[in-house]
């Protein structure tokens, strides 16, 4: 009997999934940080 | 020397570590001036915004293991390992509402090691400080270390040099700039991070085919993609137990809750666990492009930055051994930091010195940063290799101490001898498993055992604990014969 085994597809959304949250991730950091400065809330 | 494995030359690493290097010490030296008191040096002013207090918990959570681990994982244990590994992000996540509660309780707190003693007395304090010290310590020479190995296997730079570098850098920008320094530089840190993980996983992707990668490795090696792989999904509670002791016991993480400011511990707890989650996987999934790609792995732990040179080139392995580096700093500087607050606060000031001016404080407190800076360097010198079994053996002590954490903060009626009975209880029985099953059980049988312990302790012998005694500073100046509330006033 063959091993059960994930599907291309899911692979692949796992991965695009990752590197956009990633992404995103950057995005919020410098976001975060520019509202902080905005709202005198850095530190 | 440069092996024939290495992704950078010798001089171009220790370039990159000099100017990195140069950049935080200068940062943290330029922060440092802010923090014009013991407070402000320990705990950045308590007043850290979301941006800062988000990174933080990110930068200090992914360690170099996170980022040269992540491919060894994929590459061994297949698509479980990358998903099991990512689990450790769950201690971010459930930490988040310790974090609020944390602040809701002690405003004025230092230390993790400050709440045991105040909720569960002094024996109890002595169990956790024994196992947290034995631990940072031991995560911080196992982290000196492995910042040797890698930036040998990296560049090739002799293991005593990287190490000694990189220690000296994190010792000398803690030093200068506390926690204003390890949070400030924590950010960039992050940045890099996630810039770098992010830019590597396009270009693979923009270089191979997916559907080709998907082939290689179901031809070549399907039980990595297989669903049922019983020894990832071992990983898989594994690396939840280990995320979730750590992250609620040791002081780096409870620093970093009294750091910031009110209401914004919650989010960025959970925001920094939700942007750790991909990690793993983004960091992770490069691996599989080694067979198209036709590299040869002789040292699995070399797959990630091997990819990324050979796809990117030069600028790839810079940008790898940039995110290595910053790793290994942003969870150094982080240990170094807490570790000394557990020192001088816990140690020093509560138990030898309860008069110390601030001033004295200041200059212990700085005194331990290049106490602990030594220590792990001379412990990292002779290069033990087996420091890992070190770090396992402390997982049932750490596992032990979650529940004692966790109902202590949430539970009035959680006693102090019960919680004691579990801290023992786990270790012991937990290094039991150790020795007897193996250390992948350790942790569980530590972290079972103390629940047991403490549940049924709390059942028999329920206490009735007054929330107020938590505000240690604000208790102070209550006259004596003012009677406490009760847990329904002040919840």
């Amino acid at each position: 009997m063959g091993i059960m085994l994930f599907s291309e597809p899911f692979f692949w959304l796992l991965v695009q999934g990752a590197l956009l949250l990633s992404a995103v991730g950057v995005v919020l950091l410098v976001v975060f940080l520019i509202l902080d400065i905005k709202n005198r809330r850095v530190w | 020397m440069e092996t024939a494995e290495t992704i950078l030359s010798q001089s171009t690493g220790l370039t990159l570590i000099l100017v990195l290097g140069m950049i935080w010490v200068i940062l943290g030296w330029w922060w440092g001036k802010k923090s014009r008191n013991l407070e402000g040096f320990m705990l950045a002013g308590r007043n850290v915004g979301l941006a800062l207090g988000t990174a933080t918990a990110l930068a200090t959570w992914v360690t170099s293991n996170t980022t040269m681990l992540a491919p060894q994982f994929a590459l061994e244990l297949g698509i479980w390992g990358m998903l099991a590994y990512s689990t450790a992000s769950f201690g971010l996540f459930l930490f988040a509402p310790l974090a609020r509660r944390i602040g809701h309780l002690m405003p004025q707190g230092f230390t993790s090691g400050d709440f045991i003693r105040l909720r569960y007395g002094k024996t109890a304090w002595y169990c956790f400080l024994a196992i947290s010290l034995f631990y940072s310590l031991t995560w911080l020479i196992s982290m000196g270390m492995a910042g040797g190995i890698m930036l040998q296997t990296l560049s090739g730079i002799p293991y005593e040099q990287g190490m000694s570098l990189i220690l000296l850098v994190c010792v000398l920008y803690t030093l200068f700039g506390g926690l204003y320094a390890v949070i400030g530089t924590d950010y960039i840190q992050s940045l890099i991070i996630l810039a770098g993980v992010v830019l590597v996983g396009y270009s693979v992707l923009q270089v191979l085919d997916f559907g080709d990668i998907y082939t290689h490795v179901a031809v070549n090696r399907p039980v990595l993609l297989s669903m049922l792989m019983p020894a990832s999904i071992m990983a898989l509670f594994n690396s939840l137990l280990f995320g979730m002791g750590e992250i609620f016991h040791s002081n780096v993480w409870w620093s970093r809750a009294f750091a910031m400011r009110r209401g914004v511990g919650y989010k960025a707890y959970l925001i920094s666990g939700l942007l750790w989650l991909p990690i793993p996987v983004a960091a992770g999934f490069i691996a599989f492009a080694s067979g198209p790609l036709g590299i040869n792995i002789t040292s699995p732990d070399m797959v990630g930055p091997l990819v990324a040179a050979k796809i990117l080139g030069p600028i790839g392995a810079v940008m790898v051994f940039a995110v290595i580096f910053c790793s290994l700093a942003s969870s150094i500087d982080s240990l170094l930091a807490a570790t000394s607050d557990l020192i001088t606060e816990d140690l020093y000031r509560k138990l030898f010195h309860p008069d110390a001016t601030e001033e004295r404080l200041r200059k212990v407190s700085a005194l331990v940063i290049i106490l602990l800076g030594v220590t792990a360097w001379l412990v990292c010198l002779p290069r033990i290799g087996t420091l890992a079994t070190v770090l396992f053996f402390a997982g049932p002590m750490v596992g032990s101490t979650i529940w004692p954490i966790v109902t202590g903060l949430f539970w009035k009626k959680t006693n102090a001898t019960g919680v004691v009975c579990a801290m023992v209880l786990g270790s012991a029985l937990g290094l039991v498993a150790y020795f007897q099953w193996g250390w992948y059980t350790a942790s569980m049988i530590g972290t079972a055992v103390s629940m047991l312990v403490v549940v049924v302790s709390t059942w028999l012998f329920p206490g009735d604990f007054d929330w107020r005694r938590l505000d240690e500073y604000a208790i102070s100046n209550i006259p004596p014969d003012v009677e406490f509330e009760t847990e329904k006033q002040w919840a």
